[in-house]
């Protein structure tokens, strides 16, 4: 044999012999944990069963980080895929939590330096943006908030007449004064959002929320503008309650709160769990 | 008969002397033991989320646009000014901006912070809305301000940081290890890539290891473990025959029937087994303290001891 046939065949059999890096990596015992990692698959019995017993504390350990860290939890639900690969739910907890998401807009492909469309761009952000929009801090009245109070006439959230979204019951709730121009847009944009959640529509009512929260920032020292904030956060929260998003919906219904200390939701005439929620939030005000 | 009482004497005598010659040979115990968690991972507070939008208006993301779309630059900053507008109003929100200052081909990059709270988001969109670009800046260099910040303002599993780029790096440094490190802090990140080409770090980024969320999670160090004689006439325990540390080399004792009792808390007894002469007994033991119900197995093995279990175990 050839020196340089016989370097190629080591250097060839070095690297088949190499563990794979991203495997072997991710897939290293953790401190304390018997190496090499068994699985819950291993021909030892008891490795095999200590494989187990440690998955199911991973898997409590990962529930209880996923709200507060996911980025923590992440790294916990992946170990514990090492453990048991079999699992269909451990993936589909990896994939939710992991904490680096690439977002490609499609561009004009196969062209060099093509730049992406702008609706590509707006279609990679959607997802992002849906998931920002529940990052909701604690309300707290705040010198802006403050200027609503204090233009707020002593007008409620009208009281819409069906179950969803929820009906304002007390105190007693004069007819909002008619939109003012100014108002007529913003007026038009909750109508739009409160028709979505009548069709079940929660996702898109909450873009237009959106939207008529960015006018609202424009009209906030306008007459009438608090009664608006207030179905506009009353809206929020219904669509949110209705999409399971239980501590947005808290959050909103706070704000909402925090606009009219005294609203009251009417329990014949909306959704129990709506009610519910945003009891919790007014219980939990200071 | 006279023969048998001469005999028998030689007998038993040579019997006698044999056994002060060599000693049975002992019996070998090996103890190992796989834990599971010492505790369990309290919950944390949910707390709202920091975000922090680094947004890339250098010159590689100003392209001469096609056929009448945006360029890179105008379509990430449309598409931040719609975050912006669309968050809650008292989101904790800010920006890092690479590309608008002015002065020098590679600027440091600017930091938007909302000037009130709420509405901040709304306000910093319209900022946002009229900056234009005017120099190259590094994305490195942001990220690593961005890692700062999240550094010094903990807990960092609250931040999330959303990235508008080319992930070019014409101004130096390396943006996946800008990335890495804001991940390592436990951030979560959205990189939205408008470059042709993905670096290839963006699909193995990955961190090993436990978090250090989670570390309650480690087992405790292996027990450490004595041998009792098997009780007898209704004592609890007998004679302590000899003691060791689970996962260490075997200990040699005098066979018969034993208890081995592990220094767990609560103490795990397993046994009667019997420790034969001669034999290398394995007993493995998995031991779960953290969980609800406490979760405890064994298992046996047995092997012709070898010379060297003999000589030093």
């Amino acid at each position: 044999m050839r020196p340089t046939t016989a370097l190629a065949l080591m250097l060839a059999l070095a690297v088949w012999l190499a563990p794979l890096p991203g495997r072997a990596q991710t897939c290293a015992p953790w401190p304390g944990e018997p190496s090499p990692l068994p699985t819950t698959a291993s021909a030892d019995a008891l490795a095999a069963q200590w494989a187990q017993q440690r998955v199911h504390e991973l898997v409590a350990a990962a529930e209880r980080l996923e709200a507060a860290a996911p980025s923590a939890a992440h790294r916990v639900w992946r170990h514990a895929a090492c453990l048991d690969p079999e699992r269909a739910d451990l993936a589909a907890a990896i994939a939710r939590t992991r904490p680096l998401r690439v977002h490609r807009p499609e561009p004009v492909r196969g062209r060099i330096s093509a730049p992406p469309r702008a609706a590509s761009v707006e279609a990679a952000l959607a997802p992002i943006r849906a998931s920002l929009i529940v990052v909701a801090g604690r309300p707290a009245p705040a010198p802006a908030e403050a200027a609503l109070e204090a233009s707020r006439p002593s007008a409620s959230a009208p009281a819409p007449p069906t179950p969803e979204p929820p009906a304002v019951s007390s105190p007693p709730t004069p007819e909002p004064t008619p939109s003012e121009p100014p108002l007529a847009a913003l007026d038009g944009r909750l109508d739009e959002a409160e028709t979505l959640i009548r069709s079940a529509r929660f996702e898109e009512a909450l873009q237009a929320l959106g939207t008529a929260r960015v006018d609202l920032v424009d009209l906030r020292a306008e007459n009438g503008a608090a009664a608006r904030h207030a179905r506009l956060e009353l809206l929020t929260g219904t669509a949110e309650v209705a999409l399971g998003r239980e501590n947005e919906a808290q959050a909103s219904f706070a704000r909402a709160l925090a606009v009219d200390p005294g609203l009251r939701l009417d329990p014949a005439t909306t959704s129990p769990k709506v009610v519910r929620t945003f009891e919790r939030a007014r219980e939990k005000r200071p | 008969m006279r023969a048998l009482r001469i005999v028998a004497p030689l007998v038993g005598g040579f019997a006698l002397a044999s056994a002060c010659a060599s000693p049975p040979p002992p019996a070998w115990l090996e103890v190992s033991m796989l834990r599971g968690a010492a505790g369990q991972v309290e919950s944390l507070e949910s707390r709202p989320e920091r975000l922090r939008l680094v947004l890339d208006l250098t010159a590689s993301m100003g392209a001469a646009s096609t056929a009448g779309e945006p360029s890179p630059a105008e379509a990430a900053r449309a598409a931040a000014v719609r975050v912006l507008e669309g968050l809650p109003p008292e989101t904790d929100v800010s920006l890092q901006v690479l590309g608008i200052a002015t002065g020098r081909a590679c600027a440091p990059p600017v930091r938007l912070s909302a000037p009130e709270r709420p509405w901040g988001s709304q306000l910093l969109a319209r900022s946002v809305a009229a900056l234009e670009p005017r120099s190259e800046g590094s994305l490195s260099q942001a990220l690593r301000e961005v890692r700062q910040d999240v550094h010094e303002a903990a807990p960092a599993s609250r931040w999330r940081v959303v990235v508008l780029s080319d992930l070019r790096s014409d101004c130096g440094g390396d943006p996946c290890a800008g990335l890495t490190g804001l991940l390592e802090l436990g951030a979560r990140v959205d990189v939205v890539d408008l470059g042709d080409e993905p670096p290839a770090c963006l699909a193995e980024m990955e961190l090993p290891g436990p978090p250090s969320e989670a570390a309650a999670l480690a087992p405790p160090p292996p027990p450490r473990f004595r041998v009792e004689a098997a009780p007898k006439g209704g004592r609890e325990a007998g004679p302590e025959l000899a003691r060791g540390v689970a996962g260490e080399a075997p200990v040699g004792l005098a066979a018969g029937r034993a208890v081995v009792v592990l220094e767990t808390d609560p103490v795990f007894r397993i046994g009667p087994l019997d420790l034969e002469p001669g034999t290398l007994t394995t007993v493995r033991a998995l031991d779960f303290p953290a969980q609800e119900t406490s979760w405890r197995a064994w298992a046996l093995s047995r092997r012709p001891a070898g010379p060297e279990r003999g000589t030093k175990p």
